[in-house]
């Protein structure tokens, strides 16, 4: 019988697989690896997060990189790219050169001024409450998320925790940070120059060179279509890529 | 299979005790290929997918110790 207790931790797909963290109340920790589950005791779960962060940091073998200075949950999203970094690098930008992939029916690039955190510290919240793919702490809403982070800024300036907005190679285009480069340019203005981290790939890779990616967007979802139709035609399910 | 580097480290869940293992790639795009294995077998796993579990139980566990409170320097 299944716990009605039970709360996702963090999720991943690895090649295709579906890999669960859940909390089971009263019971353990389940590591769930597509059919293949493995209870965990909390001690157990917490000593194997932090062996294999050091295993992680021994892997990447990047210059001024330590896993654990950064948000997991950040790290969690990019990770299939985390392979390719070879240094950390420490750099000013103006507020105003940032630039923001927004994900809204089709993704664009845009300035740090029209993401939908500024927006919302400005008066006008819609985005922000209506972007549900957004992922949190346990608990905690957009907005809660926001001011939090609002807070700390004014409590305890930036960076805080070696916590940088984090830019892709020599470009600034924002990998993460969003919320505290928005934050910034609420607080203090375009013209105000910050101290960011680079991520700095092996060969440049993952600059963006694509200024237009709602093109590759709805080249996919046409790749996707023409894919599933097939499948359907020959008897099988729904794919997707 | 990839050659043998060295092992990352040692997990134990129960009285089994897991080694992540260190190897040069072999069979799939990437530097090394990471074996969590034990006296009775073996996850294999390319250096991306190793990174990408890594990070998932980095996330869990800060989720966990977030809603209950955990102090993680305790």
């Amino acid at each position: 019988m299944s716990n009605p207790a039970v709360i996702l931790l963090a999720s991943t797909y690895i090649g295709g697989t579906e890999v669960r963290i859940e909390d089971n109340w009263a019971e353990s920790i389940h590591f769930h690896f597509g059919m293949l589950r493995i209870d965990l005791t909390i001690d157990e779960f917490l000593d194997i997060a932090d062996k294999m962060a050091d295993a992680a940091n021994e892997i990447i073998g990047a210059h001024n990189f330590d896993i654990r200075d950064f948000d997991p949950i950040f790290l969690n999203y990019y990770s299939a790219v985390l392979a390719d970094l070879e240094s950390v690098t420490i750099d000013k930008v103006k507020l105003s050169e940032l630039i923001i992939l927004k994900n809204n029916k089709l993704p664009v690039y845009r300035h740090l001024n029209q993401s939908r955190d500024y927006k919302a510290l400005t008066g006008n919240a819609d985005d922000l409450n209506n972007y549900t793919t957004q992922v949190n702490l346990i608990g905690q809403s957009n907005m809660e998320r926001l001011k939090g982070i609002l807070d700390s800024i004014k409590q305890c300036g930036y960076p805080y925790h070696n916590e940088y907005i984090i830019l892709r190679n020599e470009q600034n285009v924002l990998l993460d940070g969003q919320h505290r480069a928005s934050c910034l340019l609420y607080l203090y203005g375009p013209e105000h120059t910050v101290p960011v981290m680079r991520f700095h790939f092996k060969d440049n890779k993952y600059d963006v060179t694509d200024w237009h990616p709602w093109i590759r967007a709805i080249y996919r979802k046409i790749i996707n279509l023409l894919r599933n139709l097939s499948h359907k035609i020959s008897g099988g399910g729904q794919i997707d890529v | 299979m990839g050659e043998y580097i060295k092992d990352l480290s040692k997990i134990k869940i129960g009285n089994t005790q897991f080694r992540i293992e260190l190897n040069a790639a072999y069979y799939r795009n990437g530097k090394y290929d990471i074996h969590i294995q034990c006296d009775k077998g073996r996850i294999g796993l390319s250096d991306r997918e190793f990174l990408q579990l890594a990070t998932c139980f980095m996330a869990a566990k800060k989720q966990l110790e977030h809603y209950k409170e955990i102090d993680p320097n305790e």
